[in-house]
């Protein structure tokens, strides 16, 4: 390069330490020996394992309480969910109740208006309610 | 007959390459060997991974930084105080029976042991592999005006830390 000055003429030429000589038969034995003994297929379970190992790898115990944070909700979740229906349907007073109820509800009512009503006691029909010309006809002929 | 003669013809034609990159890259000599294994290994599990490759040297000493690399991150993450890549370091070059040139040998390892790994990577192979921007930023997969901006940088630092020393040598 033209435009090398003399201080990166001067890196260039400092010689690098050599590679150890007795690195060679050690390495490449090891190169051998682990293709010879590489199993064909990596087991199912080893595989499960290598793949958490590298998901969870970085920050095993930030996996672990976002894993307690999601039971936490879930737990919360579950004890705050509304009651089934049949729940509900069980909670519910059976129809003998209901109609003592709704008999006290009736009698009340009657009071508030003034009008004493026994229990039991059957309702007064009224008559169907007729136009006002046949209201004053039936005044006159009467 | 040994079951992978290419394997031996990589390693007498590139191991000295790969030795001298890692070892600048990861100052650590025990690392240096551990990756180099690594790399041999999985050249001979997987017999064509250099069969798509157009320059083997590229190709290997990407191989190596990817390794470097993968082993610095692994280091930092497991162990966040663990120091040694700056603290405890390998030189480099060969020491010199020249007083002066042992001192300014020992003055450059430790410069460049205080690049960072990035800047390291690229003023080795642009110096010592002689490989250009363009190769450089093929073989660590960067852009090429990345590689030059990380070799001036580099270059600038190993100025600035070795001046002294240089001015008085010259």
């Amino acid at each position: 390069m033209n435009n090398q000055d003399e201080f990166e003429r001067k890196l260039e030429r400092q010689p690098q330490r050599q590679i150890p000589p007795a690195w060679r038969a050690a390495i490449l034995s090891a190169a051998r020996e682990a293709s010879a003994s590489r199993p064909g297929r990596r087991p199912v379970w080893s595989a499960i394992n290598h793949l958490f190992s590298t998901l969870l790898w970085p920050r095993p115990e930030a996996w672990a309480g976002l894993a307690a944070v999601w039971l936490l909700v879930f737990g919360l979740n579950f004890a705050a969910r509304e009651p089934s229906r049949e729940a509900a349907l069980r909670e519910t007073p059976p129809a003998a109740q209901m109609r003592d109820l709704w008999r006290q509800h009736e009698q009340t009512l009657a009071e508030l208006v003034g009008l004493p009503e026994r229990p039991g006691m059957p309702h007064r029909k009224m008559p169907p309610p007729t136009p006002r010309s046949q209201r004053r006809e039936d005044f006159l002929h009467a | 007959m040994p079951a992978h003669p290419d394997l031996e013809r990589l390693y007498d034609d590139h191991a000295q390459a790969l030795f001298a990159f890692l070892l600048n890259f990861t100052r650590d000599e025990n690392d240096t060997r551990d990756l180099l294994q690594e790399i041999f290994i999985k050249l001979a599990r997987q017999s064509g991974l250099l069969e798509a490759a157009r320059d083997h040297r590229a190709f290997l000493i990407r191989l190596a930084h990817n390794a470097a690399v993968d082993l610095i991150r692994r280091r930092r993450s497991r162990d966040r105080h663990h120091e040694r890549f700056s603290a405890e370091q390998d030189c480099m070059f060969v020491s010199s029976a020249d007083p002066d040139e042992a001192a300014f040998r020992t003055e450059l390892s430790v410069a460049l042991g205080q690049l960072p790994p990035d800047q390291r990577a690229v003023v080795h192979l642009k110096l010592w592999e002689g490989f250009t921007f363009a190769e450089i930023a093929a073989t660590l997969d960067i852009p090429q005006n990345t590689a030059a901006s990380r070799y001036r940088y580099g270059l600038d630092k190993l100025r600035e830390l070795l001046r002294p020393l240089h001015e008085a040598l010259k």
